[in-house]
């Protein structure tokens, strides 16, 4: 008995509308993200005097070791000032910088950079974690 | 003379790499997307170049933190040690917050073996409170 053979379907899957789906998505975290910059290995201080912070035109890190980053590059403490300045005339003009210091740190170690922040008319904003304590 | 009519050719677009490319550019920024807004204070330190930036006389409050102490003091006659939460309750009961800006002046001294987080703290504290810290330049 001869069989028949059925005919092959051919199936299409619209992917014009996934493509939609998925630009929109990227638009979505475009408008959302706030890139890492840091990725300085530090231990935040912890404060119960603390809360949410506006996001950050400029990051200052201090790592463990006492270094020294400025949106995640390495810089001297004599550059810092230059750096932020260059930083934030290219940002709005109030621009806040997150200040962002190893809790172990002592004195000679955060002041300079406090102080430097401080000549170049840096509004500052310290960073760090909610003592739940 | 009769014209032959070319056959309609039918045009597509192939998109399915198109969606690739998107939903890797998805990818790249779920990962380095941070949706977590950093904790912290936002703190006033006067700027060299501001009128602000002055000599601070012994009537202005001083906060003097060491390793292990902690002194406060309306006036610098008056200093005498105290913990954060009786400095806290002092700070929002001189209602700095409704001050003038040259009466928020808050004295800080801070000995060289203050840890960062110690520093954190007593500043955070001030700030919140509505004071702006000066800070001591030694001469």
């Amino acid at each position: 008995m001869p069989v028949r053979r059925r005919k092959k379907l051919k199936v299409m899957i619209p992917l014009a509308s996934m493509g939609d789906i998925a630009f929109l998505l990227i638009i979505f975290f475009m408008l959302v993200s706030d890139f890492m910059r840091d990725h300085q290995e530090i231990d935040p201080a912890l404060g119960a005097d603390v809360g949410e912070l506006a996001p950050a035109e400029v990051s200052v890190v201090v790592d463990r070791e006492g270094l020294l980053w400025v949106q995640g590059v390495e810089v001297g403490l004599h550059d810092l000032g230059a750096a932020v300045e260059i930083l934030l005339e290219r940002r709005r003009e109030d621009g806040i910088v997150h200040l962002n210091v190893d809790r172990s740190l002592t004195r000679p170690d955060y002041m300079p950079v406090i102080e430097a922040l401080s000549g170049v008319g840096a509004r500052i904003a310290l960073v760090g974690m909610m003592d739940t304590e | 003379m009769s014209r032959k009519r070319r056959a309609k050719a039918e045009a597509e677009i192939d998109v399915g790499a198109f969606a690739d490319i998107a939903f890797l550019l998805i990818i790249f920024f779920i990962l380095t997307t941070s949706f977590v807004r950093p904790l912290g204070q936002e703190v006033s330190i006067p700027q060299t170049e501001t009128p602000e930036n002055r000599e601070v006389d012994d009537q202005t409050p001083s906060v003097n933190v060491t390793g292990t102490t902690l002194l406060f003091g309306e006036t610098e006659d008056s200093m005498e040690e105290i913990t954060l939460e009786a400095l806290r309750d002092r700070l929002f009961q001189m209602n700095l917050m409704n001050a003038e800006d040259q009466d928020r002046m808050i004295v800080l001294e801070v000995a060289d073996e203050v840890t960062y987080e110690r520093y954190f703290r007593i500043v955070t504290l001030i700030s919140d409170a509505g004071g702006v810290v000066a800070i001591v330049e030694e001469n």
